[in-house]
């Protein structure tokens, strides 16, 4: 009996030990909605609590910025569904040339930036921090004022087994980035059998969204967007050349990424250039069928909308606010 | 007597199993073959192998036209505008050997960041026993590593993160070839503020191969074998007027001016 509990007592140890030394590398499991797809991640950098964790300090650090001064946070506030409500954002040397990207479901798109100029979120979380407009810093020096903090070294050693590199910047950026996740507005509360989710005016709506508005053709899938470069006539002309500027293919012209349309009352002002301050004018602008620019999508039709109608898509479009996203 | 005997015929039978079982080392081609032995007991020796490849280390002299190059010296363009380089970098890669039949020696793929302060590169390897007649050598990164992720790499790479950043995130790519500088566009004699000159290009489609650079040498396993090429810094500028054309990214309207570059990347490079 004495020999038994001997046992017991060591097998526990070596359990407890086991746990501990396999903590920072287990996978964790991101809370997403029955009706998503699975959470994607690239094979040599799995999702863990505690990358995830140092990821957020992070994206909260001013020292990413040259002088100190602003943070991924800076235009990617929460309650906006983490992006901010200027049209382009102020970054330490000037305004972006493009409207903040809101940061959510980012985990399922296959290329970042409205251009897609970045194939990776491990890539393109770099970019702000390098780009002279924005935070004007190298990633090696940000690794070096890192290293400089005594706890977030310990820290970064106890995830990665090692000191601040651009590997654990971007791995550690893009863990967090790919574990936000919005799906519970009351659209997918409707998707998950509560039919009471949904207005008589917004089921109205979502029938117009499919049919006779034909945003389902370009915002599809649980995300509403099927990701395809678009050029929805936002202006008859415009110098930004969108996709165009990675391809050189003059057929890309003024072609961005197709938005997803989920918290749309957070993410305002909207377009490519933040040119549309409301839902409203969006909507009109896409019932008279775009401002005609040559190379506009043949998508974008007059659609003949009547006030009733738009204001049913509109009512539509508002229960795609995941109200839990910004706030907890 | 008789027991003496017993004793005899007891050395006898141990000497005979003794031969029987006599260790050593029974690989004939071992420094320490031992004819006698029956049984190997892993003490075998041998050389070390020979070499199967021989390295390469690019020498390289840096020049601008038939100047050598200097920071903050300065050259005259085509139209006749002063300029000066502060910054200069490009990557060499992919090299490709060649025989005298022209048949291509596989080498495995290579990378150099390349600044006039460092002239010697080393640049991986060749097989050995071959005579490289030619080879060719690129100024940029090929297409598959130009999408690669430079997180990925290990501090000291090429191909790493580098401090100033080499690296496009907006388009993920590297930016092959970097020259900037001061230029006296309205040709008072000095370089007033402003007149700056910057040229960075990348994207795949303008990787420029430098071909045909005859090397003429035998590799020979374990040695090093020094490259000696001219890097024409000031190539790279030719039939560009810096008063007018003084600025691209490559991407958009600057991809005509980027072109021109590229193009002149092709003849940059030359055996000393």
């Amino acid at each position: 009996m004495k020999n038994l509990f001997l046992i017991l007592l060591i097998w526990a140890g070596v359990t407890s030990c086991r746990k501990k030394e396999n903590l920072p590398s287990y996978e964790y499991k991101v809370a997403i909605p029955a009706h998503f797809p699975a959470l994607p991640f690239p094979e040599n950098n799995p999702i863990t609590l505690e990358k995830i964790k140092l990821g957020k300090l992070l994206f909260e650090d001013k020292r990413l910025s040259k002088n100190g001064t602003i943070s991924c946070v800076s235009c990617h506030f929460k309650e906006f569904a983490m992006t901010d409500t200027a049209k382009v954002s102020q970054g330490l040397n000037g305004f972006t040339k493009r409207n903040s990207v809101p940061l959510f479901n980012l985990a399922y798109h296959p290329y970042f930036f409205r251009d897609g100029g970045a194939p990776t979120l491990e890539i393109q979380v770099i970019s702000p921090i390098e780009d002279h407009i924005e935070m004007d810093e190298n990633i090696l020096i940000v690794c070096e004022k890192l290293n400089n903090d005594p706890q977030l070294k310990k820290l970064s050693n106890e995830v990665f087994g090692t000191d601040f590199t651009p590997f654990v910047v971007s791995r550690s950026l893009s863990t967090f980035i790919r574990s936000l996740i919005s799906g519970s507005a009351p659209y997918d509360n409707y998707l998950e059998g509560n039919e009471n989710a949904l207005s008589a005016q917004q089921k109205e709506g979502l029938a117009l969204f499919k049919g006779k508005a034909n945003c389902i053709s370009c915002h599809s899938g649980f995300d509403f967007t099927d990701y395809s470069f678009q050029n929805n006539g936002t202006y008859a002309s415009h110098s930004d050349k969108g996709r165009q500027i990675i391809t050189n293919n003059p057929l890309d012209e003024g072609k961005f990424k197709v938005a997803s349309l989920r918290n749309l009352s957070y993410t305002f002002p909207y377009m490519f250039d933040g040119g549309f301050e409301t839902l409203e004018q969006v909507i009109e602008h896409y019932n008279n069928g775009g401002a005609g620019h040559w190379n506009q999508s043949d998508l974008i039709q007059p659609l003949g909308l009547t006030t009733d109608e738009k204001e049913a898509l509109l009512a539509f479009l508002l229960s795609l606010n995941d109200a839990n996203f910004v706030t907890k | 007597m008789k027991k003496n005997i017993y004793i005899i015929a007891a050395i006898g039978l141990g000497i005979t199993f003794n031969s029987c079982n006599k260790k050593g080392c029974t690989d004939p081609v071992a420094n320490n073959y031992d004819a006698r032995a029956k049984k190997n007991d892993n003490s075998c020796t041998y050389d070390a192998p020979l070499p199967t490849t021989a390295n390469i280390n690019l020498n390289l002299t840096h020049k601008v036209g038939t100047e050598n190059f200097q920071f903050n010296y300065s050259y005259t363009d085509g139209s006749g505008n002063e300029y000066q380089f502060t910054r200069a970098q490009l990557y060499l890669s992919s090299p490709v050997y060649m025989d005298d039949s022209m048949n291509v020696i596989a080498a495995p793929k290579e990378y150099a960041l390349v600044s006039p302060n460092t002239n010697s590169y080393p640049f991986g390897t060749v097989p050995a026993d071959k005579h490289i007649h030619m080879m060719n050598i690129g100024v940029g990164v090929d297409s598959v590593a130009n999408h690669s992720d430079p997180g990925e790499y290990n501090t000291g790479h090429p191909l790493a993160y580098q401090t100033p950043s080499i690296h496009w995130n907006w388009n993920s790519g590297y930016i092959f070839i970097a020259i900037e500088g001061v230029v006296d566009i309205d040709g008072n004699g000095t370089f007033d503020a402003g007149e700056t000159f910057l040229f960075h290009i990348g994207m795949d489609a303008l990787f420029a191969k430098n071909s045909n650079l005859m090397t003429h040498f035998n590799s020979v396993g374990g040695q090093t074998h020094n490259l000696s090429l001219s890097v024409n810094w000031g190539q790279l500028l030719n039939g560009i007027d810096l008063s007018t054309d003084n600025s691209t990214h490559s991407m958009g309207a600057g991809f005509a001016l980027a072109s021109i570059v590229s193009n002149n990347a092709k003849t940059m490079i030359s055996v000393q």
